[in-house]
């Protein structure tokens, strides 16, 4: 079992305390990432195989790419999204939980590979207890997306509509 | 996909960080055209907040400003995305 929660529990514990190293601010906001990564995971194997068995569910889990959910994270937050995804975008766009989450997946991208690769990155416990709570916040705004718009957001972020190389 | 010119783009952020940063929050900031962990050029805002005033820097915020940007920039054609870095620094260290 992969647990978003746990994952968020276990990035706060690598900074709640009085000195944290700069591997575990680094390795905290990696896993803060990964706590919203896993949540969009969990909440597309529940959506998609929510009644299935356990190999359905792994099938829905490993089929989340971070390429792609950076993808229909940036569409959802353009006014008018590329031709590959239009005919199935809602009319009106998405609305604010999920830009929100979109903004967060997509800021959390880059503190993450930021913290994972790059040795001039220089954070503070401060800068990852501030992403923790970026990650806690896109958590609850993928929880309380309306369900529809919800649905339509994980299919996107797991299909791929064919026509794009 | 046209480019706005930096001096824009760092006109943008101030009228932004004047209308959503609650006062004195933000001790100082610069903009620096990047590109992005996938290679695609993109803005980068580097924050010095007040580290006693943190709780401040929310995750609202971070959202209302980068799509207030978002809009100025997608207004001139401009795509990149502007993706906000704060720090923290001791008072001593920025005063």
């Amino acid at each position: 079992v992969i647990d978003a929660v746990e994952w968020l529990l276990h990035a706060r514990s690598l900074v709640g305390h009085d000195s944290p190293t700069s591997t575990d601010t680094r390795r905290s906001i990696s896993a803060s990432y990964y706590a919203v990564f896993h949540s969009v995971s969990d909440s597309a194997a529940s959506f998609v195989a929510g009644g299935g068995d356990a190999g359905q569910v792994r099938l829905i889990r490993r089929s989340l790419n971070h390429e792609r959910l950076r993808l229909v994270s940036r569409e959802t937050l353009k006014h008018v999204p590329g031709r590959e995804l239009a005919p199935f975008w809602p009319s009106g766009g998405f609305g604010d939980q999920l830009r929100r989450l979109s903004q967060a997946v997509l800021d959390l991208q880059e503190f993450r590979h930021a913290a994972d690769y790059d040795p001039a990155m220089s954070v503070d416990a401060e800068t990852a207890r501030v992403v923790n709570d970026l990650a806690a916040s896109a958590m609850e705004e993928l929880a309380s997306a309306p369900s529809r718009e919800r649905e339509l957001w994980l299919l996107l972020v797991l299909l791929r509509p064919p026509g794009r190389a | 996909m046209s480019h706005v010119p930096l001096p824009d783009v760092e006109k943008l952020v101030a009228d932004a960080l004047r209308d959503e940063a609650p006062a004195g929050l933000i001790m100082r900031w610069r903009v620096e055209e990047d590109v992005d962990w996938w290679g695609e050029p993109s803005l980068s805002l580097r924050l010095d907040v007040r580290r006693d005033r943190s709780p401040e820097y929310t995750p609202d915020f971070s959202f209302r400003l980068a799509e207030r940007v978002r809009r100025g920039l997608a207004h001139a054609g401009d795509e990149r995305e502007l993706h906000s870095f704060p720090r923290f620094p001791e008072r001593e260290a920025v005063e």
